[in-house]
């Protein structure tokens, strides 16, 4: 191709000109620009204290909400469509997000600010275990409420109307003072009423959705912000890793081993055995039996059930075991020859929450929270012992939560934070 | 040839006056600005102070048993305080603090819990 020298003229002439009106200007703006840049940096401390600020009242907003939805019971009646409050009339940046969903016998909660940007999950129960705010209840029975061996018992008692005995067992007496006759009221013929919920949830415990995952020794973690995940169980779980929004089901029994990490989660089964040492966080539910082995340790926010279709049901909590959340034993099979305990606590056991057994129970050990117990025994290797308290101590404690099973008002309180 | 004579030319004196009133305007906002800034005093332990006047008011008024609005003065300014009611045992606490120095008005709000027993 020739040397052309008029297109190399013609691209000269396209130089960009620093002398017309246009230039200065772009200049001018540029370079003003330039100037805020450099204020915005010398001012940085005023732009990062109104973040700071802002995001504090963010924060107590999410917190302020939380303390709304677990006092005031018509929130989320009056939480418009989308499921938002506006926090203080004035400001609608205090507007919140509250979302909701049963989670076992509790609930999980979410409160989110209204930028989306503090957002958080938290387990719910009860504040109290039912509108009788006692720490043992025994129905009416016909019989005195006997205490025997080194048995304590804080705060109300709703017992038989025959009142309570001090006995022995073998030849060990009762070691405690006299229980102070005021803290003793007469109980009702039987246990309180269950709540909706408690019912319909415990009756459709074993309706699961078709769309179920096999388990394969992966690791599964699930947002509560997502669906539930169902996954299908082998019969003895070991090394699983299993966080959040999952349910854990089987058809059969599940044997779960120490080596698994297992926490928030649920698992229903037939039986359910939980083998010495384990620690973790899991709602058990199950139709026949719950065993806890030795030195189990269950964190907050955990819970054993054992009901459904009425049959034998059995629930064992071992040596040392701790079991922060619930034990709920009914349906229990009444038989009136071969009487057997369908709740046994060992003398070491600690259950913090709520112990509900509508059946035979053989309660020893520490429960922190309340009792309600359909008969209470003590089966000795002489025989059994009827309407019997042995070595157990139930002590009060305010910071306690229970799951929602009785109905009647209540008040909601947080267990814990999960996201 | 008369479409070419139309160009503004960057020696025009239209052009040159435009320029330099934009130049000025730039200088004179700039430096009105900077000397502001620098003869204001900075003192880096008040937005510190301020905070932890504010944590101490809200555990102070958490509990209070009477409703109303509250002044406290502290060394680096006042502060406002209105406790009111809420919803059945929540309240409404608004922490309002007004530096002595600066522009900044910090203002918070609250819910709280109050059991008549405490």
């Amino acid at each position: 191709m020739a040397f052309n020298g008029n297109k190399i003229k013609v691209l000269t002439r396209k130089e960009f000109k620093a002398s017309i009106l246009a230039t200065v200007l772009v200049v001018s703006t540029l370079m003003l620009l330039g100037v805020l840049f450099v204020l915005t940096f010398w001012e940085m401390d005023l732009v990062l204290s109104y973040r700071f600020h802002y995001s504090e009242q963010q924060r107590s907003n999410v917190e302020s909400g939380f303390l709304l939805y677990t006092i005031d019971s018509t929130l989320m009646a009056r939480a418009v469509q989308d499921s938002t409050v506006l926090l203080y009339e004035d400001d609608e940046s205090s507007r919140i997000s509250i979302n909701r969903k049963n989670w076992g016998l509790y609930e999980i909660v979410n409160v989110s600010s209204g930028n989306g940007k503090y957002s958080s999950w938290r387990l719910v129960g009860k504040a109290f275990e039912s509108d009788k705010k006692v720490s043992l209840y025994i129905p009416e029975n016909h019989l005195s409420l006997s205490l025997s061996g080194m048995t304590y018992i804080e705060g109300l008692i709703n017992a038989p109307a025959n009142g309570i005995a001090y006995t022995q067992v073998r030849s060990e007496f009762y070691k405690g003072d006299p229980i102070e006759i005021e803290r003793v009221k007469p109980s009702e013929s039987k246990l309180p009423d269950k709540d909706e919920y408690f019912k319909s949830f415990t009756e459709n415990l074993f309706e699961f959705p078709e769309e179920t995952i096999q388990y394969d020794y992966e690791k599964f973690y699930n947002s509560f912000d997502n669906p539930a995940l169902y996954i299908e169980s082998i019969n003895y779980l070991s090394n699983a890793e299993m966080a959040g929004n999952i349910i854990l089901i089987s058809g059969e029994e599940i044997y779960i081993d120490a080596s698994n990490e297992l926490n928030n989660i649920i698992v229903i089964a037939p039986s359910v055995y939980i083998e010495e040492g384990f620690r973790g966080s899991i709602q058990v539910f199950a139709r026949d039996t719950i065993a806890l082995g030795d030195n189990v340790k269950l964190g907050s926010g955990s819970g054993l059930f054992c009901g459904g279709e009425e049959r034998d049901k059995y629930v064992y909590v071992g040596d040392n075991c701790e079991v922060n959340g619930y034990v709920i034993v009914e349906n229990c099979r009444q038989r009136s020859e071969g009487k057997k305990a369908n709740y046994f606590q060992s003398f070491s056991a600690k259950v913090r929450g709520l112990v509900y057994v509508d059946g035979f129970a053989e309660l020893h050990g520490v429960v922190t929270g309340s009792v309600y117990a359909k008969d209470s025994y003590y089966f000795a290797p002489e025989g059994y012992y009827t309407g019997l308290l042995y070595d157990l101590t139930i002590l009060e404690n305010p910071e306690s939560a229970f799951p929602f099973v009785m109905s009647g008002p209540y008040e909601r309180k947080v267990i814990k934070w999960l996201e | 040839m008369v479409g070419v004579n139309k160009n503004i030319k960057a020696s025009s004196l239209i052009e040159c006056v435009v320029a330099s009133v934009i130049i000025l305007v730039c200088f004179v906002l700039t430096m009105d600005i900077l000397t502001r800034i620098t003869l204001s005093e900075k003192d880096p332990s008040l937005d510190i102070n301020i905070e932890l006047s504010i944590r101490r008011c809200y555990r102070e008024y958490s509990n209070h048993v009477e409703l109303g609005n509250f002044k406290k003065q502290y060394e680096w300014g006042e502060m406002e305080i209105s406790l009111s009611h809420y919803i059945e045992r929540i309240r409404k606490l608004t922490i309002k603090a007004i530096p002595t120095k600066g522009i900044r008005t910090v203002k918070y709000d609250y819910l709280i819990r109050y059991d008549e027993e405490l």
